[in-house]
């Protein structure tokens, strides 16, 4: 039987290690469940290769 | 090339142009640039006061939050300590009162000692280190001018770091192909580095790399790719990273991968501006600006072809990367990369073919799909049911929830010890970690900490709980909330004034190493035919519910408990079929709140799903009640997670029968929803117990109809919404049907009239 489903704008984490779960994702839950702290966007900096 | 200005946000500070070690895969000694030559050895104060002069007036003119500078060489250790320290206190005083400066150091660390250590956590500089693996593979090319290996020194100043992991920023390996990457990747990730990067050896198509195979280097990552992911990405590798955040159109974090414009200018010693020093492969002089800090500032730099060259984004790629399904990840790759005599930089980069495939691939390994509610699920839980397949919906969609506020939380920095275990277990023992995660009130807890109220330390105990769980011995410092140390699933050791926390868990038992005669108050259960849940009475953060929670019962009181909900649980599966799959699916945990002063009290919290917090009512039947209307709540939270069914701006306010206030139309929804298994059970409850139970259920479904026509009459319904509504009142339709003596509908009726009027709603 065809199983129709109502798709969430949540990303399923469930394997996804903690280590790496996407901030896209984490502001996306924040945005559902704790609207009021969605944060200022963080910008991230696309460092220099030659060190870390 | 046009474009909107970009301020430079990272400086590359030359402060030694010579180094100490002669690997031959070195850009600055071995590749086409030379210019090394004749630079000064090392960085002048003076020089070193106008880099910083140029760099806090670049700050000032462009309002910038957060600079970058990396002191690099050579090897910039070379410059000595107390060159080093007058640098770095220089570029501190011109800077840290404008911006967020982050100062970083990279060496190849056989200097490195504790005194230079000193130095950099006295001016909190983070120290990156090059390291290209095992013995086998660092000695490959990281050799001493006359050939000696400089492994062990390395290590020794890696084993340093690891001691002081706040001044410690990760390692850099350079790939060599030839080495075994397992041996590579697991000598690196075995040191526990803050983060690894591995970066592919500068080249041109001019000049290219060895390839053994048309795609070498893809096939070398993507077998640490596959090995990283399956261990849980324990330890964060840049390049990675990088792949999995631009192909979420986030940002790189790393100029070698990525659309971002260059933002980046270095200084040489000699106080000469250069492009990004990667370029030094590509020909001699080809980094060169002309520019020089004593006599131009920054913005003169950033006007420079060169400069604008790297900020165009897309549109300055070549036509075969402007079409390469993968462009936002690869970016083309690092610039350097795609030089060719004659056509310049307007080329793919020389690693092109091993990005595609290696970006492809962890695409296609990483490939997420979104939580997703089937219709029949829907239908069932809007007709106030739902079994154990609709529940095993929810409870997806709540571990993902978890996960993602843990993610937030771990932002924090006092997170930071809790969150080392957690990974590492989550990487090894998942199955234990989802089992304290589950927990209803660890995402209360995250929620307070979201919020600024909670106390992100409390990980520490999330994480050891897990590592309890999982049978894996572990030592870490407890956060105490509210006078307990809580372990989430377990139970909570009581902390006295001053108590240490420190946990040591070891051969699946702990203890708290410093207080070993700590009270242990462990976890009380309630079972009745299988069906068991947690009778929570030392959790903190179940204090969420809007009324006074219970204390540590006493025996006799969890005994009572035990004994009123073998009853109820008896009266819900006999009579209540339809609500018995669902709670016995999802309800994990009963909070037991403090005896009120008359009536019955009880709450669900959004934020802990799965758990119901009740003052233990007079009989059996009423926690029976109980248990089912605020399971109501719970269910409905957890939808209300997943989609929307309402506009979430609608600012209406609506009379809801069961309140003396108005309700926004969530608060409707909600309370609507809980009415209707309560119109149920009085529907039932008058079977066997006549008299007022004809009342109450006259006067429940008709309150239940009429928010269900408020709710439709609001017009912020969504289409789910309305239908989840419709559903609703397909179960309350025939009861409105079902006959009720005359006497209780007109005593209901007048009832529901006194609310209306004691509420002032028209």
């Amino acid at each position: 039987m065809t199983q129709f489903n109502v798709a969430s704008n949540v990303t399923d984490l469930r394997d996804v290690p903690l280590s790496l779960v996407p901030t896209a994702d984490v502001d996306r839950i924040l945005g559902r469940v704790l609207p009021e702290t969605v944060a200022v966007e963080s910008v991230s900096v696309a460092a220099f290769n030659s060190s870390i | 090339m046009n474009g909107p200005f970009v301020p430079f946000r990272q400086f590359v500070l030359k402060v030694h142009s010579r180094c100490d070690l002669a690997c031959d895969h070195c850009y600055v000694y071995e590749h086409a640039d030379q210019s090394w030559q004749v630079r000064p050895k090392v960085i002048s104060d003076e020089t070193a006061t106008w880099s910083a002069s140029r760099i806090a007036e670049h700050v000032k003119r462009h309002g910038l939050e957060r600079v970058h500078i990396v002191l690099h060489g050579g090897e910039p250790l070379l410059a000595g300590r107390d060159r080093l320290r007058r640098i770095i206190a220089e570029l501190r005083g011109h800077l840290d009162a404008l911006c967020d400066l982050d100062l970083r150091v990279h060496t190849n660390g056989v200097l490195l000692d504790d005194r230079y250590l000193d130095v950099f956590a006295e001016y909190d500089v983070k120290v990156g280190v090059s390291l290209d693996g095992d013995r086998v593979a660092n000695d490959r090319h990281r050799r001493y001018a006359d050939g000696r290996s400089s492994y062990d020194r390395v290590i020794r100043a890696v084993e340093l770091l690891s001691r002081r992991r706040e001044v410690y920023a990760g390692l850099l390996c350079t790939i060599d192909v030839a080495n075994d990457p397992l041996a590579v990747y697991r000598a690196l990730s075995d040191l526990n580095p803050p983060r690894i990067d591995f970066l592919l050896p500068h080249a041109t198509w001019d000049t290219p790399p060895p390839r053994p195979s048309e795609t070498a280097y893809a096939d070398w990552l993507i077998r640490i790719f596959d090995a990283w992911l399956d261990e849980g990405a324990r330890v964060p590798v840049r390049m990675f990273e990088s792949i999995l955040r631009t192909s979420r159109g986030e940002s790189s974090l790393t100029e070698s991968l990525g659309l971002e414009p260059a933002d980046l200018v270095v200084i040489e010693t000699d106080g000469a501006y250069e492009q990004a020093d990667s370029l030094k492969v590509a020909f001699d002089g080809a980094p060169s600006t002309g520019l020089n800090v004593v006599s131009d500032d920054l913005d003169t730099v950033a006007a420079h072809t060169g400069i604008l060259a790297r900020q165009q984004g897309l549109g300055g790629l070549c036509d075969t990367c402007r079409a390469c399904p993968v462009v936002d990840s690869c970016g083309g790759g690092l610039y350097a990369h795609r030089y060719r005599t004659g056509s310049a930089f307007a080329n793919p980069s020389v690693y092109s073919a091993d990005l595609l495939k290696l970006i492809t691939h962890v695409r296609h390994r990483t490939a997420m799909p979104a939580h997703a509610l089937p219709y029949e699920t829907i239908e069932a839980l809007a007709c106030g049911y739902g079994d154990d397949h609709d529940m095993e919906h929810l409870l997806a969609g709540q571990r993902t929830l978890r996960r993602g506020l843990l993610a937030g939380v771990h932002a924090q920095r006092s997170a930071a010890d809790g969150w080392d275990l957690l990974t590492r277990l989550d990487a090894e023992h998942r199955p234990a970690v989802d089992a304290v995660l589950d927990h209803p009130y660890v995402r209360e807890w995250a929620a307070r900490c979201l919020t600024g109220g909670g106390s992100p330390g409390y990980l520490a105990n999330i994480a050891a709980a897990a590592a309890v769980r999982a049978g894996v011995d572990a030592e870490i410092t407890l956060q105490d909330v509210d006078g307990v140390f809580h372990l989430p699933t377990l139970g909570a050791f009581e902390a006295t004034s001053g108590a240490d926390g420190r946990l040591l868990v070891k051969d699946e038992r702990f203890t708290l190493a410093r207080t070993p005669d700590a009270v242990w108050l462990p976890v009380r259960k309630i079972e009745t035919g299988g069906f068991t849940v947690i009778l929570e009475d030392t959790d903190p953060h179940r204090h969420c519910h809007g009324h006074l929670a219970a204390g540590r019962l006493p025996e006799e009181e969890a005994g009572a408990w035990q004994r009123m909900f073998t009853e109820a649980w008896s009266l819900i599966e006999s009579h209540y079929p339809r609500y018995a799959p669902g709670l016995r699916a999802a309800l994990s945990t009963v909070v037991p709140l403090a005896p009120p002063e008359g009536g019955d009290v009880s709450s669900a919290a959004r934020h802990a799903f799965g758990s119901v917090a009740i003052a233990l009512p007079k009989d059996p039947a009423t926690l029976a009640l109980l248990l089912m209307h605020e399971f109501q709540h719970v269910k409905l939270g957890a939808v209300l997670d997943m989609v929307d069914l309402y506009d979430q701006g609608h600012s209406g306010l609506y009379y809801a029968p069961w309140r003396p206030d108005l309700r926004p139309l969530e608060g409707l929804l909600q309370g609507t929803y809980a009415h209707l298994a309560v119109s149920d059970f009085w529907r039932v409850r008058r079977d066997s117990v006549p008299g007022d139970t004809e009342v109450q259920f006259a006067l429940w479904r008709k309150h239940t109809a009429d928010a269900i026509d408020s709710l439709n009459g609001s017009q912020a319904l969504t289409p789910l919404g309305m239908r989840f509504v419709a559903g609703m009142r397909r179960s309350v339709e025939p009861w409105l049907a079902e006959p009720v003596a005359d006497e209780a509908i007109a005593l209901a009726a007048e009832l529901a009239r006194r609310h209306r009027a004691a509420s002032g709603a028209r």
